[in-house]
């Protein structure tokens, strides 16, 4: 899962970077309004945080830009303004949620994680695939209710491929929403990554569909 | 109003004077005139003795006491009108005539006040000067002053009242601009004027009303600027308290933990000074329903993750100020009502002639009657593991309050708590 910072403030980007990084989330950083929207406008993301105080050009009209190019991730909004007028704004221009600053890193952590899975399509915070389980609220993988322990790679494709479960998950995908700086991977560490995932769950839920991606499914009794 | 009726006594004590001296003026011309008539009437015989050659011939000198008498007095031989019957008391006087005419008072017959005119004349071939004295009654001229001294008085006292209504009258109408003043400078206080309207002032006080206004803007240019200065730097420190916050969440010890406290103290004194700057426009309308309408839809999606049933029931109202302010409290109420609610939130809007009311009501625990009190103190939080600054029903209890309006906390019918709002509308 990828997720765009835009935050001009040098202490607060670092710090919010750092807690998603740590929460199992590749983070990108803009400190600029411009910035940020080039950014939306051309990279692939599951979520944005977005300042409204941004240099360069105001978090609102970046909002505005993006939801009017048709990019439809959810978007945190970060405020200095406790103004309820400011929120409506935000809202009004297309933001999902919002905190008012200073806030607690966890409540950005647990808004992120909670408008990702709705993003996805999920409705409860809990997500399976036949005996594999992904907490979202306490970010734990389990299978028949035994933790997983997984490097944070195999944990972001592993969380990319459950919010996903069912669908057919291109390698150029897996690449964008898994790393920072869109970077693409040579095909051969995602393979090694997927054969990892694959040995640690002990259960052969993610299938291969040759010549495209791979497919996160429950086996069929 | 002293001053006023000192000068009508003095006034009407100094006319009954100068008319008692110019009744005294008369009555000695009058008795000139009969001096004269009475010397005429004597002239000295052959043998030198001066004699009438009539008597007076006047009634008043033939009517026994009727206070009017003349006297003839020639080498100690003295004649006397009829009126006199016995002139002994007047004789007295006779002594000290002179050769020039004199005017004196003395006593008569019964105790009568008189005045007398007397005077010693030495007649052609006579052999000693006779002595001539007139007198009059006093009484009439006193009887006479007495009445006009009434007389002034009561004219005076008619005048002085006159005088005073009139005075009253002037100040009374004289002063009605400057208390309509008054007035207006009292609902400017209140909040219910901004400035006077100068056109519908009398050209007198115009230009007082004129210098206020501009007196008035003056302040509230000032305010402004200040307002504005304020909020600006609370603005201004949010980002670095901000900042500061998520530096200390990475510490450990004692040391992160009082960053952590004070950090959270000066956020509560910059949310406090941000509330400090509303201000109300009682004059504004804003139909309260779109702004709930909008509100809900936020609140729908910003707890998704919760199967809400949010809605607004009644007819639409008003509320008497700006959209930011009623935003706020609308805001502050309707996300508290979702953080606390099971499954259920609704927002009523009861509009009656002169007043809006909002009632807000959700289906979670409520609050205790002392836990409702507590609420509505600054930097209360009922409950700690909800986030917020605990300043949410504080700053709403606020700016209801700068509107005009009453916050009460109450039992909901759906089993949790009820907020309910009342604005009145001035006219």
């Amino acid at each position: 899962m990828r997720i765009l910072v835009a935050e001009d403030d040098e202490s607060i980007g670092g710090r919010v970077r750092a807690a998603l990084g740590e929460a199992g989330f590749a983070v990108d950083l803009a400190t600029d309004g411009r910035q940020a929207e080039f950014l939306g406008q051309t990279e692939v993301f599951d979520l944005a945080v977005l300042d409204l105080g941004l240099p360069g050009m105001d978090g609102i009209s970046v909002l505005h830009r993006w939801r009017e190019a048709g990019q439809r991730f959810p978007v945190i909004v970060l405020t200095a303004r406790s103004r309820w007028h400011d929120k409506l704004a935000g809202f009004d221009a297309g933001a999902d949620d919002y905190l008012t600053k200073p806030f607690q890193m966890e409540e950005l952590v647990v808004r992120v994680r909670a408008l990702i899975r709705r993003a996805t399509g999920h409705a409860s915070p809990v997500l399976h695939c036949g005996p594999l389980e992904f907490d979202t609220h306490a970010a734990r993988f389990s299978v028949g209710g035994e933790a997983l322990a997984l490097t944070s790679q195999e944990f972001r494709i592993l969380a990319y491929l459950i919010h996903h479960s069912g669908k057919l998950v291109t390698r150029a995908e897996l690449g964008e929403h898994v790393y920072e700086g869109g970077y693409d991977p040579d095909s051969n560490v995602l393979d090694v990554l997927i054969g990892r995932i694959r040995r640690k769950l002990g259960l052969d839920l993610i299938r291969t569909v040759r010549g495209q991606g791979f497919r996160l499914a429950a086996p069929t009794p | 109003m002293v001053g006023v009726l000192l000068a009508a006594i003095g006034a009407a004590l100094l006319l009954g004077a100068a008319f008692e001296r110019a009744a005294l003026r008369g009555l000695d011309r009058r008795l000139s005139d009969d001096l004269d008539a009475l010397i005429a009437l004597a002239d000295a015989g052959t043998d030198g003795q001066v004699q009438l050659r009539r008597e007076p011939a006047e009634e008043r000198y033939d009517r026994v006491f009727s206070g009017w008498y003349w006297l003839m007095q020639v080498a100690g031989e003295t004649r006397t009108s009829r009126s006199a019957w016995d002139a002994s008391e007047l004789e007295g006087v006779l002594p000290r005539a002179q050769a020039q005419r004199q005017f004196l008072l003395a006593a008569g017959p019964r105790v009568q006040s008189l005045r007398v005119a007397l005077q010693e004349i030495r007649m052609p071939g006579a052999a000693v000067p006779a002595v001539f004295a007139v007198a009059g009654d006093l009484a009439e001229v006193r009887a006479e002053a007495q009445r006009f001294r009434w007389f002034a008085a009561l004219s005076v006292a008619i005048i002085a009242f006159v005088l005073l209504a009139v005075v009253a009258l002037q100040v009374e109408f004289g002063l009605r601009p400057l208390r309509r003043i008054a007035a207006t400078l009292e609902r400017i206080r209140r909040g219910e004027s901004t400035r006077f309207e100068t056109a519908s002032l009398p050209s007198e006080v115009a230009p007082l009303a004129t210098q206020v206004n501009e007196l008035l803007d003056e302040h509230q240019r000032r305010i402004e600027r200040a307002r504005r200065g304020a909020a600006d730097l609370a603005h201004a420190l949010k980002t670095p308290l901000a900042a500061l916050a998520l530096e200390s969440e990475l510490g450990q010890g004692e040391f992160a933990q009082r960053v952590a406290t004070e950090v959270q103290r000066m956020r509560a004194a910059v949310e406090r000074r941000l509330v400090g700057t509303i201000e109300a426009d009682l004059r504004q309308r804003m139909p309260v329903r779109p702004v709930l309408d909008s509100l809900l839809s936020l609140m729908r999606r910003a707890y998704a993750d919760r199967t809400l049933d949010l809605r607004v029931e009644g007819e639409d109202g008003v509320f008497p100020g700006t959209r930011e302010d009623l935003e706020e409290v609308l805001g502050n109420l309707l996300d508290n009502a979702c953080k606390w609610a099971a499954t259920r939130v609704e927002a009523r809007l009861v509009s009656e002639p002169g007043a809006t009311i909002v009632r807000i009501e959700d289906d979670g625990p409520g609050l205790l009657p002392e836990q409702a009190e507590r609420a509505l103190q600054r930097g209360v939080r009922l409950d700690e593991r909800e986030p917020g600054s605990g300043l949410g029903l504080a700053i709403v209890d606020d700016i209801v309050r700068s509107h005009g309006g009453t916050l009460r906390l109450g039992r909901a019918d759906l089993g949790g708590l009820r907020v309910e709002l009342r604005f009145p509308l001035p006219a």
